[in-house]
């Protein structure tokens, strides 16, 4: 919009330019564009001196939107030079980047400034444009006059790389007599472009306090000759030396695939006991620096340091350095497991509790020894961690006392017994799982398996429940007898898992037990035995089905529908279809959660049926509506969408929102007065989103 | 268990997320979603259902009340420990409680630790006031409250994994505490001293149930609020304050921008924050007593 602006306006403008309020200079930046367009440029390029961030940032927005490119890149470029205002200077740079490639002909050319500050601002400017047109340019300022100049090219070249930098910036490295600042520019370059320099090079390049950590760097990547350089620097004088080499070291090892990494490790593991690197290492673990921590674990772990297994299990409790730490000290293996074992009655249960963890992925005797022992610990915490792990290590012969355990349990309600029992019931399934692939079989899985049903008629409700879910998990059909026995056992939880585990052994035949547990006094059980009877065969389960969709508890009623919508899903016998969708329409106007079950079945059974569900859309509950709303985007007619469009209007969020997504899904560009009109009135924010997504959508 | 569960949409995590807001002033964020669907998900496939819609359907239903309990208590499991923030209950022992006996001779202090999750706190004021001399029932009375029938349980059992010891130096352990199943049992000592309730701040039916009170110490709770709900809960604090009671928050919580009706007390080591002993205005809402004080 262009503004017509008089001489009062212009000294309007002008005046509240001078105001001491940095608010009403701000808005006067913002009218400043109606100036004429000579005196618009000046004026928003002073203010990029301005003392508030506020203006300035106003003021290169405006001066950068302006059409006349020419005179305002001249104005900026030449602000590049104001050395009493370095505010004005850096919006300069800034409001330059934020142009972006189109100004970078006129940056290369103001290249041949007199001014030397001129150039180097230019440079970083250039740098942050970050065009690849102006590595030539950034090559030739590696020759510029000034250092300042060539440190800020080479920089440059390092954040935006290219053919001829890493050329031009090796030999700007290794020149003799050259500036240090621009050569440890130059390295730090080569580093960021992951480049290198010869070995011989780099060499005497260690004997400069400032270039050296530089130096040490790039011999991480560079060739075979570097690899005793960083050995030796391993011992130095300066901690920072040290670190550096480590982690070069580090990186090559990491890199080498041409056999260099395994002698390297062997030099490592040779020398390093008698380096105070370790001790480094040692200190960096226990201290808060995440990156210093990751070297010292890796570089710990190649030099097979003794004394820094128990300090690598307790900086891997933080979450970011488990993985690390518990893989570091698996590679070490049995010298982990001998240092744990010698710490073992000094540790605390924390740190019990973290040598589990590890011990559930070696393999040695002394650590199965310690973890049989920690099943029987006081502390819960390690009792857990050691069930977990004997499950993942499969110790058969911690069977007992993890069936003990189970026995001792408080009741289910209590925090502790239940992640407990989970724990337990995890190890026992785990303990008969097959083998997993690539790992040798187990041959103690059946009798596992044997010694579990053996138990069952003494067994307390706890053993019976994990048995129950161990059966079912393990799917072996000659256990249907013992599962069956379980159908009739007096706790509803192992009537229930029982039914999941007979399901899963015998599901297809809707066998007489799975039928019985329609009646059980359990919903959990009826319910269990409706999932079942899903994936049944013949006509008799959808009979029980329809007869379970009649039960007093609308969870079973819901759990019912479900079922028959999921036989219903491909089903091909037009008697039992029409029947099943007879029950589903039916279940629209049950209880919401059997409504909602309908609904989700009919969404997913598709087709006109699925239309059946704008039944619901009179009904009060939200997560009724949004759910029929949803299965009317994907299988609704023009009619149904066209039903959708008084739900704009409706009370609850979440279904305005469900409504709206749906209309613009469907590209329903009928509805788009009526979300026009929205616009104006909503205020709930997640709405509004939805809103301006489906304008977009049908606008578009 | 029951059948897997989809994640939660935008919407329905916003929807679970607005119910437990406006039922207990339980706030969660983007940041906490991933734990916040975890929770959620064990409990509809505990209560064998197969949706979040459902499940939000259930909690807006009959037994809703009775399943929003639960689902507090499933996303209500704080880890703290004894002694926590040592300095400030040193500074409740050793400086306002005796100015506090000054001024009101003859009756025991109220003490309410709001928000005690297992327990650790109002076990470690009886625990400091006894050292300090202090007789519990005589000179002060500590009541604990929490949302979580589950933590509260576990309170009034009184034992304790190691993890709840990490600032507890083993003189105070083996005087207090002794080796049982599961960890470490509190003395009957101390555990007779606290009175446990089950109480949602939310709950002004319940809040009516307590009596005045001359210390609040409501320590990493309100970071579980959002800034309307850190609002109401502070005008019932104000509410349950005796003139010149104190309010202690946890040394990353405090009153700005929520309420300017406390004034700010530095003692000796700590800020605190107290109820003015004269009227002041109430710049805050919610609670009856708040805005009698307003009126």
């Amino acid at each position: 919009m262009k503004l017509e602006f008089d001489e009062r306006d212009r000294q309007s403008v002008l005046d509240d330019l001078a105001s001491p309020d940095a608010e009403v200079r701000r808005l006067a930046v913002e009218r400043a564009v109606a100036l004429p367009g000579d005196e618009a440029i000046a004026v928003l390029v002073e203010r990029l001196g301005d003392p508030s961030w506020r203006v300035r940032k106003a003021a290169i927005e405006r001066l950068v939107s302006l059409p006349a490119r020419d005179a305002w890149v001249r104005h900026l470029v030449a602000a590049l030079g104001d050395g009493e205002n370095p505010g004005r200077r850096n919006a300069a740079v800034e409001a330059l980047v934020s142009c972006g490639r189109r100004v970078v002909p006129e940056l290369v050319a103001a290249l041949a400034s007199d001014d030397a500050d001129v150039r180097k601002l230019l440079v970083d400017t250039l740098a942050g444009i970050g065009e690849r047109s102006c590595e030539p340019a950034l090559v030739a300022g590696l020759s510029d006059p000034d250092p300042n100049v060539r440190a800020a090219a080479a920089e440059a070249l390092g954040a935006l790389g290219g053919p001829a930098a890493e050329r031009a910036l090796g030999e700007r490295a290794a020149r003799d007599g050259e500036d240090r600042l621009v050569r440890l520019a130059a390295l730090r370059a080569l580093a960021a472009l992951d480049a290198s320099l010869p070995a011989r090079e780099l060499a005497p390049l260690l004997e400069d306090a400032i270039l050296r950590p530089a130096a040490l760097d790039l011999l991480g990547r560079s060739d075979g000759a570097a690899a005793p350089l960083l050995l030796k620097w391993l011992g130095s004088e300066s901690r920072a030396s040290r670190m550096a080499a480590m982690r070069s070291l580090l990186l090559r090892i990491a890199r080498d695939d041409d056999g260099g990494a395994a002698a390297l490790v062997e030099a490592i593991r040779t020398e390093a006991p008698a380096l105070p690197a370790v001790d480094d290492a040692l200190a960096a673990l226990a201290g808060s620096d995440l990156a210093a921590q990751l070297l010292a674990m890796h570089f710990l772990g190649i030099a097979r340091e003794p004394r820094a297994v128990v300090p690598i299990l307790r900086a891997a409790r933080d979450e970011a350095l488990r993985e690390v730490g518990l893989s570091t000290l698996q590679e070490l293996g049995a010298l982990a497991e001998a240092e744990l074992g010698a710490a073992w009655p000094g540790l605390d249960v924390a740190a019990r509790c973290d040598a589990c963890r590890l011990f559930a992925r070696t393999g040695g005797a002394a650590s199965a020894r310690h973890l049989l022992a920690a099943l029987g610990d006081a502390a819960p915490e390690l009792r857990i961690e050691a069930e977990r792990a004997v499950g993942r290590r499969r110790l058969a012969g911690a069977l007992p006392t993890l069936l003990q355990r189970l026995a001792s349990l408080a009741p289910a309600d209590d925090a502790d017994s239940e992640e407990e029992a989970g724990a337990i019931t995890e190890a026992l399934c785990a303990l008969t799982e097959p083998p997993r692939p690539g790992e040798a079989a187990h041959p103690e899985g059946d009798g596992v398996l044997d010694a579990l049903v053996a138990r069952l008629p003494d067994a307390c409700e706890a053993v019976r429940l994990a048995v129950a879910e161990v059966l079912g998990r393990a799917g072996r059909p000659a256990d249907a007898p013992a599962v069956g026995r379980l159908m009739k056992d007096p706790s509803a939880r192992v009537r229930r898992a029982a039914v999941v585990a007979l399901a899963r052994l015998d599901g297809a035949s809707a066998s007489e037990p799975l039928r019985l547990a329609l009646a059980d006094e359990s919903a959990a059980v009826r319910i269990a035995a409706a999932s079942a009877l899903a994936a049944a065969e013949g006509d008799a389960a959808l009979g029980d089905l329809e007869r379970l969709a009649d039960d007093r508890d609308p969870r079973v009623r819901a759990a019912a529908t479900r079922a028959i919508g999921r036989r219903l899903v491909g089903c091909e016998d037009p008697l039992g279809r029409v029947r099943g969708l007879a029950r589903l329409d039916a279940a629209l106007g049950d209880d919401g959660l059997v409504a909602l079950a309908a609904v989700e079945a009919l969404r997913e059974i598709g087709g006109p049926a699925a239309r059946g569900v704008g039944r619901v859309l009179g009904r009060p509950e939200p997560e009724l509506l949004k759910e029929a709303v949803a299965c009317l985007a994907v299988h609704g007619d023009a009619a149904d969408l066209a039903a959708l469009v008084p739900l704009l209007g409706h009370a609850e969020w979440a279904v305005r929102a469900q409504a709206i997504a749906a209309l613009a899904e469907r590209r329903v560009v009928g509805a788009l007065p009526a979300i026009l009109r929205r616009v104006d009135l909503e205020a709930d924010l997640f709405v509004r989103a939805e809103l301006l997504r489906a304008l977009e959508r049908l606008e578009g | 268990m029951g059948p897997e569960v989809a994640a939660a949409s935008d919407a329905e995590f916003r929807m679970l997320t607005d119910l437990l807001r406006r039922h207990c002033g339980l706030h969660f964020g983007p940041e906490s979603r991933t734990l916040f669907e975890r929770r959620v998900q064990r409990r509809v496939r505990e209560l064998e259902l197969t949706s979040i819609a459902a499940y939000h359907l259930l909690l807006r239903g009959a037994q809703g009340d009775r399943e929003l309990a639960r689902l507090v208590d499933e996303l209500t499991i704080n880890e703290t420990y004894f002694l926590r923030e040592r300095g400030q209950l040193r500074a409740l022992v050793e400086e306002i409680l005796p100015e506090l006996r000054g001024r009101h001779v003859g009756r025991p202090l109220a003490i309410w630790s709001a928000g005690c999750s297992s327990g650790e706190e109002p076990y470690s004021v009886v625990l400091l006031a006894q050292e300090a001399g202090l007789v519990p029932g005589r000179d002060f009375r500590v009541y604990a409250s929490d949302v979580s029938q589950r933590m509260l349980r576990r309170a009034r059992e009184g034992v304790y994994r190691e993890a709840s010891f990490r600032e507890t130096e083993p003189r105070l352990r083996e005087r207090h505490f002794r080796a049982c199943e599961g960890g470490l049992r509190i003395s009957d000592e101390l555990r007779q001293h606290v009175d446990f309730i089950h109480l949602n701040l939310f709950d002004e039916s319940k809040l009516a149930l307590l009596g005045a009170m001359d210390v609040i110490l409501c320590r990493n709770v309100l970071i579980y609020f959002d800034a309307e709900g850190k609002r109401r809960t502070i005008a019932t604090f104000f509410g349950r304050l005796r003139p010149g009671g104190y309010l202690l928050l946890g040394h990353a919580e405090s009153l700005i921008s929520l309420s300017s009706a406390f004034e700010l007390r530095h003692l000796e080591r700590e800020l605190v924050y107290r109820r003015p002993l004269g009227p002041r205005l109430w710049a805050g809402a919610g609670d009856a007593e708040a805005r009698e004080v307003l009126a």
